[in-house]
């Protein structure tokens, strides 16, 4: 079962490979985004073209670790959707490797927004996971330093505190009450 | 009130009450906090069960129909409850496209009320209690093909002849081949197959008889026919229309099919209450046939 | 033309230019026996041509399509600046600026590595690329393909990627 979210149908993609090229080039232009993906690990494309990517790519991760390289119909499959046969050694050897017991997704999407000014053409960044490249998206800061955490933290300490001090206080009281009664019952006995 | 309690319990919104977002049911089936994951927890070391990897194509019937807004999780799993009562009282035996079959079906009109048929199987499909399958024969020069449902009750005895494969998924060619090809004898004693083997694949090739066809078979990739000699424009308006780019197309095979995952789920299921029924149906063969109901 | 008729059709019967068309052949069309419509068009033939006008206001709402006007009149309220550098960006998508930087850096390691084993013959092996100043000879870099990179590690590339960072607070 595949670990992406994925649309019931598929995106039929008529400018993909060209246009005209209708569903062969559709294929074709998969093909070429998968290839590259699993050699550079790192692609940029339009995002409907390279989300519709990442379902290929991650079947074919997917087939590749079920059922190995002796597997005939595994070996088809990834001898057609990687154009250059070297990628075919880099698929079984060190993407299968790679994310065996791995939980998650096998590749991760992200989106780039368009560009203004230009073509009004939403892109994306499609990447393998565990890849060398620095993160697209940069480690989050430390901010317990900044001045606004500091003051939050010494305000909820003083709220705190101020809420320790009223139930002391009441706890006090309970007991002076309950000292100052015992006294009258015992005098009330005695007498 | 204890959230963790209460988040328990599969809470069913009103609006859809006779359906249930698979997500939903997901999320429940996963939950930890649902009795039933308690319960499998605890057993689910004393009974490992899994079924071999062919199972769902000797039972093909238990998978239920992959198209998204068609699938409804707790209906599947009624159905297949069904299934297994059904089978638990009838024998459904193994069969495929290809297998030579009896039925016999009750007929309110028939002598003795009953009537047998006997023929190919051309083809089986459907999911679910809707499974079905068409048996094919000729009486008196004459083609004749039925229909039926697996799950029918008034279908009293099912009974494989010979049990064997063919080429191909389907056998619907057979219905422009010559007719010796679809031909079976009604009182056929049942060929019997040494235990353990693997079923047998008939590779028998069909020559089919002249245009017009049913359908247009040279624009099928058949494996099972003989070459059919047409004129070259044929072959060059199939080779036109033919859609090659399916056959590699990995995402359009896993919307089309339920996935591995969720078929080794079912067939596990299915697996482990089969070999219940089937001891059932051991002891009864050897206490012999009794009264029929 | 009569005030009724304000149809294209109409119209296109005058282009047409056959004199059979005008209504003052009528009186002939009634004493020579003949198809009506061979008698209004002749020749003629109709294109695909509009058959009612467009009221103006299906003309207005083509044109400035009130879903158009609205979409360019409401802000926008799906901005947001980017914790790190600052710079704006759109709600769903990452930052521009800090991944032009992250792109920058990625070329000129993919650069750096050799360019029949990154393009023709990719290593069987998982890559690591390895700056300066960096040991090489550790460990976790053993039977790795390594691949040097003649410059500093740049501060924000952590070394340590699966460590879990510090979260906001």
């Amino acid at each position: 079962m595949l670990r992406i979210p994925i649309k019931v149908t598929a995106r039929k993609l008529p400018h993909a490979g060209g246009r005209g090229s209708g569903p062969q080039g559709r294929i074709n232009k998969m093909r070429k985004l998968v290839t590259a993906l699993i050699r550079h690990e790192r692609i940029e494309g339009q995002y409907q073209w390279v989300d519709e990517a990442r379902g290929y790519a991650e079947r074919l991760i997917l087939e590749a670790q079920r059922n190995g390289d002796t597997h005939k119909g595994t070996m088809e499959m990834a001898d057609y959707w990687l154009l250059e046969k070297d990628l075919v050694h880099k698929l079984f050897k060190v993407l299968v490797p790679r994310y065996t017991n791995y939980p998650a997704s096998f590749t991760q999407l992200w989106s780039l927004g368009e560009t203004f000014p230009g073509r009004p053409v939403p892109m994306a960044v499609l990447e393998l996971k565990g890849n060398p490249w620095p993160p697209v998206v940069p480690k989050e800061r430390d901010q317990r330093n900044s001045l606004v955490n500091i003051l939050l933290d010494q305000a909820r300490k003083d709220y705190r505190q101020q809420k320790y001090e009223s139930i002391a206080a009441l706890e006090l009281n309970k007991q002076s009450e309950q000292q100052t009664s015992n006294i009258d019952d015992s005098s009330a006995s005695t007498s | 009130m204890n959230f963790s309690l209460f988040c328990s319990a599969l809470v069913v919104p009103c609006r859809f009450s006779n359906t249930l977002a698979t997500k939903l049911v997901e999320r429940h089936r996963k939950s930890k906090l649902a009795s039933h994951t308690r319960e499998e927890a605890e057993t689910k070391d004393t009974t490992v069960l899994t079924a071999p990897r062919d199972y769902k194509f000797v039972y093909p019937e238990f998978l239920p129909d992959p198209t998204w807004w068609k699938r409804d999780r707790i209906r599947e799993k009624l159905e297949r409850e069904d299934m297994m009562r059904r089978r638990s009282v009838i024998e459904i035996p193994e069969f495929y496209v290809g297998t030579v079959m009896a039925v016999e079906s009750s007929d309110k009109y028939a002598p003795g009320k009953k009537n047998r048929f006997v023929g190919i199987c051309i083809q089986r499909g459907g999911h679910g209690l809707r499974a079905g399958f068409t048996l094919r024969n000729v009486i008196d020069g004459q083609g004749v093909e039925v229909q039926y449902d697996l799950y029918n009750p008034t279908i009293i005895r099912l009974e494989v002849l010979k049990l064997e494969k063919r080429l191909d998924d389907e056998l619907l060619y057979l219905r422009d081949a010559p007719q010796e090809y679809s031909t079976v004898p009604f009182d056929m004693e049942p060929v019997v197959l040494p235990p353990g083997i693997a079923v047998p694949i008939n590779t028998m090739k069909v020559k089919l008889g002249p245009r017009p066809w049913h359908e247009r078979w040279e624009r099928q990739e058949l494996k099972g026919v003989e070459d059919l000699g047409l004129p070259e424009r044929f072959y060059k308006r199939a080779a036109e229309v033919a859609k090659p780019w399916q056959k590699h197309d990995l995402m359009r095979d896993y919307r089309l099919a339920i996935n591995e995952d969720e078929t080794e789920e079912i067939m596990t299921d299915v697996y482990g209450k089969m070999q219940g029924i089937e001891t059932q149906q051991k002891l009864r063969r050897r206490q012999g046939p009794g009264p029929a109901k | 033309m009569s005030i009724n008729t304000g149809s294209w059709r109409l119209r296109i019967e005058w282009s047409m230019g056959s004199s059979s068309a005008c209504g003052t052949n009528l009186p002939q069309t009634v004493s020579q026996p003949q198809s009506i419509i061979d008698d209004i068009f002749g020749d003629g033939f109709f294109w695909a041509v509009p058959k009612a006008r467009r009221s103006l206001e299906r003309r207005r709402t083509r044109r400035n399509g009130s879903t158009k006007l609205e979409h360019w009149a409401t802000p926008r309220k799906n901005i947001k600046e980017c914790l790190v550098c600052g710079h704006w960006h759109l709600a769903h998508t990452i930052c521009g600026n800090c991944y032009d930087k992250v792109r920058k850096e990625t070329e000129e390691m993919r650069a750096t590595m050799n360019k029949n084993d990154r393009d023709y013959n990719a290593p069987h092996t998982e890559v690591v690329y390895v700056y300066q100043g960096e040991e090489k000879d550790t460990e976790l870099l053993k039977g790795k393909y390594v691949v040097e990179v003649d410059k500093p590690r740049p501060e924000w590339f952590s070394k340590f990627l699966l460590t879990k960072a510090l979260g906001r607070r």
